[in-house]
């Protein structure tokens, strides 16, 4: 890993973070605004995000905007909503060809900077609105984003299992907010909620590419000139309740096969402590095929196609999903708990916390040949008590110990289980 | 090994190729400034592969649907244990799967690349079957086979390819179905590995951080020759028409999903040449810089999982357009005036220009990953292109030869419109 990371500060609650690299050929530039998380703001934030790249004043047609990407060889301008443990954070980036590869001698990265800030300061709205069929078809396209998450019922159960477990809890949100406040969203909102956005909320540029930052990150905050930046922090608060009953929620649908998803909590989270060895816990339990929830679930007991488990960092949850026969879930739960049960008894050997230590580190490593990789991997550290660097997620693994990973597990509690079971038509 | 060495100057790329005495091709991408690494074994073996002989006197054998993806799972497994339970050590990544066309052993990783470089070779040669771990997979696949069912977008494909052709083994689920993977034993297994397996049907692709003449020197360690089979394809008439032009199914879905597809000839590949010129040709009519696609979202019959993209492999091709709408038989109605209007009227040559830009700054980012590197020189393994070939078709390539093709190729009367729409 020869990256050549920089973090520094550039305003009052601005965070500049480069990865100089050479070797990509694109280099891509991303402005992330740390927003609270509610429910109207969820769908406020996301219809603005998808305006925002939608048009801008100078390209005030998507079919205008587009043309100039494709001018700029295909450049890639996106924007969309992240979902960092109760808050959200809108990101607008470019992808661009580096100047080098320009046929005609453009200068990409300043005309691609130039886009990424047309599309961020200069939308085209009206000084106090947005244009009434821009805005309709970004709620359509909101709505029907919302609705589709029924269309991968994996997705479908793991959301609907957080937003049982997590009802008085902004995480239990979704990216987008929820039909209603889709729709009651109006274009003056959005428009303010903008200006809002551009005064106080905390903004964190990346740039990751072969260029120097220092020419981007001037050309972006002079943006702001006109902007009377009055910026709030957005603290992460961690607060643990121990769950004292298991809730339960199930759901019929007609398909032919089952979800079965369990959340659990634990009192470790990344915001408050170092919680690596919580990390190794997870991917031991489920998180490779040499790990319990593989080789035992799916593979001894033959259960289920998938079934896996994953860490929410900030929060200290662990969640197991698994497709599953309707008449097998009870069977599977047991298993996992049962699995559960043996890695807070210590039962695995040194050979798995070899494997998982080595997986961990490898999966680490790779996230430095992606532009995109770097760039999330700085923002989903955003909330954490230090924001580590590959290099120092890898000493970090070496470290842990098996006890360590035992201690993690036993705080580990089932919280909520919610199934999604087929109707006998469909099966 | 002989290797030969294939460039791009103007980019600053290069990759080698080397065949092995058995006739397996070896293609090799040296990435040193990347960490990680990416390495592909397959087999030109996939679900379309399930009626052959390899004697020319003998009948042809007919083997279980889902068999290629059946031996996928299946190959993983030795005497001593599974190939996960080595790479455990190795700390790769590792994943298989199979196409219509095709079954790839893969995977990625950061460090120890030759430890799991030799399990690769090894294990994909070193098949381990027996009547009660054939039995064991049955229940996987079976829930693997109930999941994809549940899958819209796999359905509505499926019901696409099936609306589309009468005989062509694309039309098959290549999981296959509950009941067909219950007629699958170990020496059918043994049977379909012997045939398709063999050195001479297969290829290695490596890039990422690894050294040409390690790989090589790797692979000439453990690949072991076997005599080269020679297999032969049940033939089939596959007629001009389509089956029916027009399939529904009701899901749980929030809105209808759709493919408008067209058919197309091809005996073996489409030629890079046809590829890409298609693939230009539905950027300029239907990317989103189009009039069509910013007309149909405006007028709410699209949202932005539209697009067209051109679905091929070995003996099938077909022009698709995908996506979800309240209206799909409007946006076919629509996407055929388009057609016909285009037809009539050619691309706009201004808008080709601007394509041709976005196909050259696609083209380097495509270069930016070890994976995706690794992936296309997979193809071009499968079907015998070179890497940098795309980049002299569309630089070359004209307006006239685009409104040539769109005209050869988009016949609206071999159009079939495959819906999944909501459960009322």
């Amino acid at each position: 890993m020869t990256n050549n990371t920089n973090r520094q500060t550039l305003g009052e609650q601005m965070t500049g973070l480069a990865v100089q690299t050479d070797k990509f050929k694109t280099t891509r530039i991303s402005l992330s605004f740390v927003l609270p998380l509610t429910v109207t703001d969820a769908s406020t934030a996301s219809l603005l995000a998808k305006l925002l790249s939608r048009s801008t004043k100078q390209y005030a047609s998507p079919t205008l905007l587009q043309r100039k990407l494709l001018s700029l060889y295909g450049a890639r301008l996106s924007s969309g909503m992240i979902k960092l443990a109760d808050h959200q954070l809108l990101n607008v980036s470019i992808t661009v060809a580096d100047d080098q590869y320009a046929l005609n001698g453009e200068k990409l990265i300043q005309e691609a900077t130039a886009l990424l800030c047309e599309s961020v300061f200069h939308p085209n709205f009206s000084q106090s609105t947005v244009p009434t069929q821009d805005l309709e078809i970004c709620r359509r396209l909101l709505i029907e984003s919302i609705e589709s998450t029924i269309n991968d019922k994996r997705k479908y159960a793991l959301s609907q299992m957080y937003g049982f477990m997590c009802q008085d809890e902004p995480f239990g949100i979704e990216i987008g907010g929820n039909l209603s406040s889709a729709k009651a969203v109006s274009g003056e909102q959005v428009v303010a909620y903008w200006q809002a956005m551009l005064c106080t909320a905390p903004i964190v540029i990346t740039v990751v590419g072969a260029n120097d930052p220092a020419p981007i990150y001037e050309q972006i905050i002079t943006e702001f000139d006109g902007i009377n930046r009055a910026p709030k922090a957005c603290r992460q608060v961690f607060s643990y309740a121990k769950p004292t009953e298991v809730r339960t929620k199930v759901e019929t649908m007609k398909l032919t096969q089952g979800k079965l998803v369990m959340g659990f909590r634990s009192p470790i989270s990344s915001v408050e402590q170092d919680n690596m060895a919580l990390r190794m816990m997870c991917d031991i339990y489920g998180g490779a095929p040499y790990s319990k929830l593989f080789t035992v679930v799916r593979e001894k007991m033959s259960l289920c196609y998938y079934c896996g488990s994953r860490i929410q960092s900030q929060k200290g949850f662990i969640c197991v999903d698994s497709g599953v026969d309707e008449q097998n879930i009870e069977a599977a739960k047991r298993g996992i708990l049962d699995q559960l049960v043996a890695i807070q008894q210590g039962d695995f050997d040194d050979a798995v916390i070899s494997a998982a230590k080595m997986s961990m580190i490898d999966g680490v490593i790779s996230v430095t040949d992606s532009q995109s990789s770097i760039e999330a991997w700085y923002l989903a550290r955003l909330f954490d008590r230090t924001m580590q660097s590959p290099e120092e997620f890898i000493e970090q693994v070496n470290r842990i110990q098996k006890k360590q990973i035992v201690e993690a597990a036993r705080g580990v509690v089932l919280d909520t289980v919610y199934v999604l079971k087929g109707t006998e038509e469909a099966q | 090994m002989k290797k030969e060495l294939i460039q791009n100057a103007p980019l600053n790329e290069q990759y080698y190729v080397a065949t092995h005495q058995s006739g397996l091709k070896i293609y090799v991408y040296e990435k040193p400034s990347f960490s990680g690494a990416y390495a592909v074994f397959g087999t030109k073996y996939g679900s379309v592969d399930n009626s052959f002989r390899t004697d020319p006197a003998a009948d042809f054998t007919v083997v279980p649907e889902g068999i290629a993806h059946f031996l996928e799972h299946k190959l993983f497994e030795s005497e001593d244990g599974d190939a996960f339970a080595r790479y455990a050590k190795t700390g790769a990544s590792a994943n298989a799967y199979t196409s219509f066309d095709r079954t790839c052993y893969l995977f990625s990783c950061s460090d120890h690349f030759e430890d799991s470089f030799e399990i690769l070779l090894d294990f994909v040669q070193h098949p381990y079957f027996t009547q009660a771990t054939v039995e064991k997979e049955q229940g996987i696949i079976g829930q693997e086979i109930s999941m994809y069912d549940d899958s819209p977008d796999w359905v509505v494909l499926l019901n696409a390819l099936s609306c589309m052709y009468h005989h062509n083994p694309v039309r098959i689920n290549i999981a296959g179905t509950a009941q067909t993977i219950r007629k699958i034993d170990a020496e059918l297994l043994y049977q379909c590995y012997r045939t398709f397996y063999n050195l001479k049907n297969m290829f290695i692709v490596v890039s990422g951080n690894v050294q040409v003449d390690r790989v090589l020197a790797l692979c000439d360690q453990y690949l072991q020759d076997s005599p080269a089979v020679s297999v032969e394809s049940m033939p089939y008439n596959e007629p001009y028409d389509v089956v029916n032009h027009y399939r529904e199914q009701a899901m749980p879905v929030s809105i209808p999903q759709f493919i408008y597809a067209l058919k197309m000839d091809t005996d073996g590949y489409l030629p890079l040449r046809t590829r890409t010129e298609i693939a230009m040709i539905l950027a300029i009519l239907v990317g989103q810089q189009s009039a069509f696609y910013n007309q149909l979202l405006n007028d709410g019959l699209i949202n932005k999982s539209f697009g067209g993209s051109l679905f091929d492999g070995r003996n099938f091709a077909t022009i698709m357009f995908s996506g979800e709408s309240t209206d799909p038989k409007g946006v076919a109605d629509r996407i055929k005036d388009m057609i016909v209007y285009a037809q009539t009227n050619g691309l706009d040559p201004e808008e080709f220009e601007l394509i041709r830009r976005q196909f050259y700054g696609r083209y380097l980012m495509a270069f930016n990953s070890v994976e995706n590197i690794g992936d296309a020189l997979t193809d071009c393994a499968c079907d015998g292109s070179g890497l940098f070939d795309e980049a002299a078709i569309f630089q070359s390539v004209t307006v006239e030869d685009l409104n040539h093709t769109l005209n050869e190729c988009f016949d609206l009367n071999r159009d079939v419109l495959s819906v999944v729409k909501p459960i009322c």
